[in-house]
């Protein structure tokens, strides 16, 4: 009979009380896990997404095209760039590219667009572009282009629809008109692409820009963690030469860096508010039962239970209490993990970051942040029951055991 | 002369009560030889409960001196009150008030288990002086399965179990019938005699005072005879 065995036992004399704040502490824990595993499964499907659809984990540009997106200013003779990018440690893909602004027309309805000229040999190592198409085909020939999904609505066209393309030769300002036909329609996820681009081999796209062999953007793919920012860089380092500059992917979009960076943050705030409710009910509980069993702390104390013993039988009931309900939540939190690990969560083609959620996000959950959120609700419930301690430790003998 | 258990030196316990001055306790002075078997009566009102809880460590007096096995109460800090109460004086309350948790074997424990007494010596002490105080077979009980009397029983065990050298007793018998309270009394005198441990109870009962060594009367706050037999 110690102490701890006592606090169980007390932790029992009222249930219904034990049982709500105990799933008080369950529900906050679980919600938790939850939370933790909702939000790891967003930043893999934002990180995914946004390196998967154009980005890749990282990009080489001709030095100052990413900040001004000057046409003129190409990555020159880029197959000997390819090649050594070819040879490079850690580089899996080296997608070249080629942007232009054109004008998409059919009928009388028109649109401006973005051209994006592509390799489809290189490009599905990197984006996975070709995986996406929701009809039609990947372009043959030079003929054909792919359009975004919602540019495809709006100009209400499909595969096999024939429009006219027209691209302005970026020196001269003489437009290009070329009759094309609709080879595909894709759906990425990506507004920028879905909305805005068609895409088509790359060489009649340099054609029409008049750039030559010149190439506007290299996108790679790295068999490297893509939040493995350090690893990144150390394949990049030698492709930032005098002419180009290679950036990992964190640094093209550091808005979506840094809010992968403060989600640590954010899950530390939350975490805060939620015990800090929970802790009102933990005190509360406490006091109740402290105020209900004053005649017996008197007794305790009349003899000659030290006042620090008393604080600490309370303390061990808050610890019991943290027990039962983050051992419940844990198992809660784990199973509600399990089951929405298999249907994931539709997010309702929500928008964030420049990434449509249109499929489910699945819950990612590392066993480090499971154990420690675990242990915060384990520390903090026998914490928060010092408060009441310290009042059991107080108590006057005499008068408790007047107190009925 | 032997050195006496509990001393009292002129102590005065004044309350204040809505700018009026009640004298629980107005000048007492006591000595209590070990061994005794005492009883303080009094009418209602007169000081008993107060002077038991000065004995006891449980209060403080306004003014006097208090001395329990040597040591000057105010001089001993919370703590070594609290370890003074867990060592020498044993409590017995008028409502039993045993930990309603604890078994009837853990209750008469506790203290030794406050104390750090090993378990086996813990249950092996605690189950003699239960069978002693005659309650075999029911250390298993929780105190809302046993009797007022049978609680008692328990209070007296656990009181006992320390092996203090004074045992307070505050109208022990008051909420039993008088033939369970003469069993009780019969228990407290053999344990008084076997052990040597000095008993201190109050009580307004002509039949417990009989029982008693010694008397003290109390009125008002003052002792008003002291008759030894
Ligand atoms: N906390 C207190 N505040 C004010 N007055 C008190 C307090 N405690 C006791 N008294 C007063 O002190 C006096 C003695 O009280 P005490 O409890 O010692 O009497 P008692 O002899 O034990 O009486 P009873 O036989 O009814 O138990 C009483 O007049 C009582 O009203
Ligand atoms: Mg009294």
């Amino acid at each position: 009979m110690t102490i701890v065995k006592m606090a169980w036992r007390n932790l029992w004399r009222n249930p219904k009380r034990t049982a709500i704040t105990g799933s008080a502490i369950a529900i906050g824990l679980a919600t938790m896990i939850f939370y933790l595993g909702w939000m790891g499964g967003m930043t893999l499907h934002l990180v995914h997404t946004m390196t998967s659809s154009q980005l890749g984990y990282a990009q080489i540009h001709a030095v100052g095209y990413e900040e001004s997106r000057e046409p003129e200013l190409t990555i020159k003779a880029p197959s000997s760039l390819l090649e050594s990018l070819g040879s490079r440690k850690g580089v899996t893909g080296a997608a070249p590219r080629a942007y232009g602004d054109g004008l998409l027309a059919i009928g009388d309805r028109s649109t401006n667009i973005t051209c994006i000229g592509y390799v489809e040999a290189r490009e599905k190592l990197v984006s996975g572009w070709s995986e996406n198409i929701i009809s039609g085909n990947l372009p043959h020939g030079e003929r054909e282009i792919l359009v975004g999904v919602d540019l495809a609505k709006k100009l209400e066209v499909d595969a096999g629809s024939k429009v006219v393309l027209t691209i302005a030769d970026i020196y001269s300002g003489d437009l290009n008109y070329v009759l094309v036909k609709v080879a595909g329609v894709l759906s990425t996820n990506n507004p920028v692409i879905d909305k805005q681009a068609a895409l088509m081999p790359l060489a009649p796209l340099q054609r029409a820009l008049g750039i030559g062999d010149g190439i506007h953007e290299v996108a790679l793919s790295l068999d490297v963690l893509p939040t493995d920012l350090e690893g990144i860089k150390a394949i990049l380092m030698p492709f930032n030469t005098r002419e180009l500059r290679a950036k990992p992917w964190q640094e093209l979009v550091p808005v979506v860096a840094n809010m992968v960076e403060l989600q640590g943050i954010y899950m530390g705030i939350t975490l805060v508010i939620v015990f800090t409710l929970i802790a009102f009910g933990i005190v509360n509980t406490l006091s109740m039962s402290l105020l209900e069993r004053m005649k017996e702390f008197g007794v305790l104390r009349a003899l000659g239970t030290t006042p620090l013993k008393l604080s600490a039988l309370v303390m061990c009931e808050g610890a019991w209490l943290g027990i039962v309900g983050a051992l419940l939540g844990l198992i809660i939190g784990l199973i509600a993990h399990l089951i929405i690990s298999k249907t994931g969560i539709t997010m309702g083609n929500a928008e964030a970051m420049g990434v449509t959620f249109r499929s489910p996000v699945y819950p990612v959950l590392k066993p480090f942040d499971i154990a420690a959120v675990t242990t915060v609700f384990l520390i903090l419930t026998p914490l928060v029951s010092i408060i009441v301690a310290r009042k059991a430790g107080k108590v006057d003998p005499i008068k408790a055991m007047r107190h009925e | 002369m032997t050195e006496p258990v509990a001393k009292l030196i002129d102590v005065k316990k004044y309350y204040k009560l809505r700018g009026e001055t009640v004298k629980a306790l107005d000048g007492v002075t006591l000595n209590i030889a070990p061994a005794s078997f005492m009883t303080v009566a009094g009418p209602s009102g007169s000081g008993k409960s107060t002077l038991l809880n000065l004995i006891g460590a449980l209060d403080t007096p306004t003014s006097g001196e208090v001395i329990v096995n040597g040591k000057n109460l105010a001089h001993l800090t919370g703590t070594e009150q609290a370890m003074m109460r867990r060592d020498h004086i044993g409590l017995i309350f008028q409502s039993y008030n045993l930990i309603p948790v604890l078994t009837a074997l853990e209750n008469v424990e506790y203290v030794m288990l406050l104390q750090g007494v090993e378990r086996a010596e813990r249950k092996k002490r605690s189950l003699a002086l239960i069978n002693e105080v005659g309650l075999k077979g029911m250390e298993d009980r929780r105190p809302a399965e046993l009797s007022g009397g049978q609680q008692q029983r328990v209070a007296i065990a656990r009181a006992l179990v320390s092996r203090p050298s004074l045992v307070l007793a505050d109208e022990p018998t008051a909420n039993v019938d008088s033939k369970t309270g003469g069993a009780l009394l019969d228990t407290m005198a053999e344990l008084n005699e076997r052990h040597g441990t000095t008993f201190i109870f109050s009580t307004h009962e002509k039949m417990v005072m009989d029982r008693a060594s010694r008397v003290v009367r109390l009125r008002d706050g003052r002792v008003e005879s002291d008759e030894t037999r």
